[in-house]
């Protein structure tokens, strides 16, 4: 008996360990682990292995961390002798091991802890000709003080996204007879139809993706369409953001926050690339390949927002351009150097793409960003 | 070691594998633990994993060696309870009214089990523990209908407004496939026990080859797991899985070949790849994939 509960103590220590390595594990999680290691054999450590593996792991990018978890747990308990000691060595091993799963609590922690909310919105009230005056400036001339504005600018626009017809169906005045409720109303004609019903197909607003360039030339301009991405996103419709400068980054689960600021912070430090090189084609050939053919992102509105200043292969820019205009129901270009009226798209990288783009559209300042929200609804 | 009727069907990780490969399924020490652990705790198991590498085939082999039918539900979007769970039939209850009419007709009636259409749900409810439930794909349903299942999954019970309650006592044994187009609910997750299906090893890919497709000589398989591995080290859209490497061990076998010249390779490539993209881009080491004897 005695055994067992020290072997129970064990087990629920090594649910703790992993806590500490940024799994979030509920008590019905260990109590699961518990029962299927009694079910194994606990002594076992193979048997140990999976069964804390298939109860508290739910996700495959997470395998590599508690595979390291375990081993290091495991290496210590030799160290140590029995798992009594346990509770006391814990401190000691945050410290020193456990490289990548603290780092993971950590930049949570300290994320929480830099952001205080600095931006009270509107708090002072700028007047309204001061927004005027924002209307028209270009979003890389904008000083701090008119950046802390920008979310409530932004968030004013309207956005409308085009409609899809989804499979599902709503009770309407015509379309296909509905027979369940057309039966539930002959009941009181006796069992006559007499009332016919109908349903028609349900409609979604499509999905709105964001791939943003954020290289050295383009730094200004993104920021301002991640705000605008996240206003899009708070305003309840479904948007996917990738960043890339050399290399792709999803940041959508990073804009889930109230905060727009802790959600903009923690978006910015997920993208190890800012302000670097720009490999156009690369990136989104990454992105064709790995999100395109999901079928959420299949039939979306693609808003690209780039200069379109291509470092790497135009022709890879061109087929990856053509393969994202199959999967998308519009791709749009945003460019921020349409803005001059001398700008003739003439890049090679632009070359490539504009047979594959819809529109091309400025967003260099608000009321170039106020244009392109209505395009999107056509 | 019981016999594959005992109440539990397992009686450890290794007698399920044994019992699965008997029924033509090779599963390693991973998985053969998740299914006996599904199957005696009882809980959900969920399987991710590449398209292709056998996940759907668990859970057929599984009700084979159970010797109990497979009940399966493939999840698109909009699914719903009606496709998922019951329907009334309408067409008949109309009927059954207007031919009551004659007789005292009241509409308490229709709301019998002589009317229910069973779906794939609550047919594993009422088999009392005695199928293997399947739900295929399960990212593919939307959100409101993970939520749904939710509630089945935890209490293995679903209320029939017109009827009442129907519970089961035994739970079937439930297998959820996802191919991670979305992240699923935690909520859902946490019910499960979690299991990522790795493509296997060469050494074990020949065997599941030789498993699968008994006509397809060693020799054979051995060439086209060789093939297989180099395409999966390219840069292709879609990778082919297992089930690609004994389609094209298949069609190789067919056409009364043993050896996998350039030619050959050309002719059946498309057995393993199904993008254009992809075969353009094995066209330019397509020397490699060919045996070199």
């Amino acid at each position: 008996m005695n055994d067992g509960e020290e072997l129970f103590g064990s087990l629920i220590r090594f649910g703790q360990y992993l806590r500490t390595h940024g799994f979030t594990l509920g008590p019905g999680r260990i109590l699961s682990y518990c029962r299927a290691a009694a079910r194994l054999d606990p002594t076992d450590p193979v048997d140990l292995y999976w069964a804390g593996r298939l109860t508290m792991v739910d996700d495959r990018r997470r395998l590599a961390d508690y595979d390291r978890a375990f081993s290091e747990w495991f290496s210590r308990s030799e160290q140590e002798g029995t798992a009594e000691q346990g509770e006391y060595v814990f401190g000691g091993w945050d410290d020193d091991g456990a490289p990548m799963g603290t780092r993971t609590v950590a930049t949570t922690q300290e994320v929480s802890v830099v952001d205080p909310s600095d931006d009270g919105p509107g708090s002072s009230g700028p007047t309204a000709s001061e927004d005027e005056i924002l209307r028209d400036k270009r979003f890389d001339h904008w000083t701090e003080d008119d950046l802390r504005r920008l979310h409530r600018l932004v968030a004013n626009i309207a956005v409308n996204l085009p409609n899809r017809v989804v499979r599902r169906s709503r009770p309407g005045p015509s379309g296909r007879i509905d027979l369940r409720r057309t039966v539930r109303r002959s009941l009181r004609c006796d069992g006559e139809p007499f009332h016919r019903a109908f349903r028609r197909r349900r409609t979604k607003p499509r999905r709105l993706v964001l791939i943003l360039d954020i290289s050295g030339s383009m730094a200004g301009f993104s920021r301002p369409l991640l705000h605008f991405a996240y206003a899009t996103h708070r305003a309840a419709h479904e948007v996917e953001v990738f960043c890339f400068g050399t290399r792709l980054t999803r940041i959508t689960p990073q804009l889930r926050w109230r905060d727009p600021n802790r959600s903009i912070e923690e978006a910015a430090s997920r993208v190890v690339d800012w302000e670097s090189g720009t490999r156009i084609g690369e990136s989104l050939n990454h992105y064709v390949r790995r999100y395109g053919p999901d079928s959420r992102n299949r039939g979306s509105v693609v808003l690209i927002c780039s200069d379109g200043l291509e470092r790497g292969d135009p022709a890879a820019l061109g087929s990856a351009m053509d393969r994202l205009s199959r999967q998308a129901h519009r791709v749009i270009w945003v460019n921020p150097l349409m803005g001059d009226p001398r700008f003739r798209p003439l890049t090679r990288g632009l070359i490539a793409s504009l047979p594959h783009i819809d529109s091309m559209v400025a967003g260099h300042n608000l009321a170039a960003l106020d244009q392109m929200a209505a395009l999107l609804a056509e | 070691m019981h016999a594959p009727d005992s109440p539990t069907g397992f009686s450890s990780p290794a007698h399920a594998a044994q019992l699965l490969q008997g029924h033509g399924y090779l599963a390693d020490q991973g998985l053969a633990t998740a299914i006996y652990l599904a199957r005696v705790l009882p809980q959900p198991l969920m399987l991710e994993g590449e398209a292709g590498v056998g996940k759907t085939e668990v859970a057929k082999a599984l009700a084979d060696a159970l010797a109990v039918p497979l009940v399966r539900l493939q999840c698109y979007e909009g699914i719903d309870a009606s496709q998922a769970l019951y329907e009334w039939d309408y067409t008949r209850q109309l009927l059954h009214l207007r031919a009551a009419d004659v007789r005292e007709g009241s509409g308490r009636d229709i709301y019998s089990e002589e009317f229910l259409l069973e779906r794939p749900l609550l047919r594993a409810l009422r088999s009392e523990g005695r199928c293997v439930l399947l739900i295929d794909e399960i990212d593919r349903a939307d959100d409101e209908f993970e939520a749904f299942l939710l509630e089945i999954l935890s209490d293995f019970q679903i209320s029939i407004p017109e009827l009442g309650i129907i519970h089961s006592a035994t739970p079937p044994m439930v297998i959820l496939t996802s191919n991670r187009t979305r992240e699923l609910h935690d909520a859902l997750k946490r019910r499960c026990l979690y299991h990522w299906i790795d493509l296997p090893e060469p050494l074990r890919e020949v065997e599941i080859i030789r498993t699968r497709a008994p006509e397809v000589t060693e020799a054979l398989a051995r060439k086209v797991v060789r093939a297989a591995a180099r395409l999966r080290r390219a840069d292709l859209v879609k990778t082919p899985g297992v089930a690609e490497t004994i389609s094209w061990s298949r069609a190789l076998q067919r056409l009364g070949t043993s050896r996998l010249d350039v030619g050959m390779v050309r002719l059946t490539m498309g057995a393993a790849l199904k993008e254009r993209d992809d075969l353009e881009t094995a066209e330019g080491f397509i020397e490699e994939l060919a045996d070199l004897e």
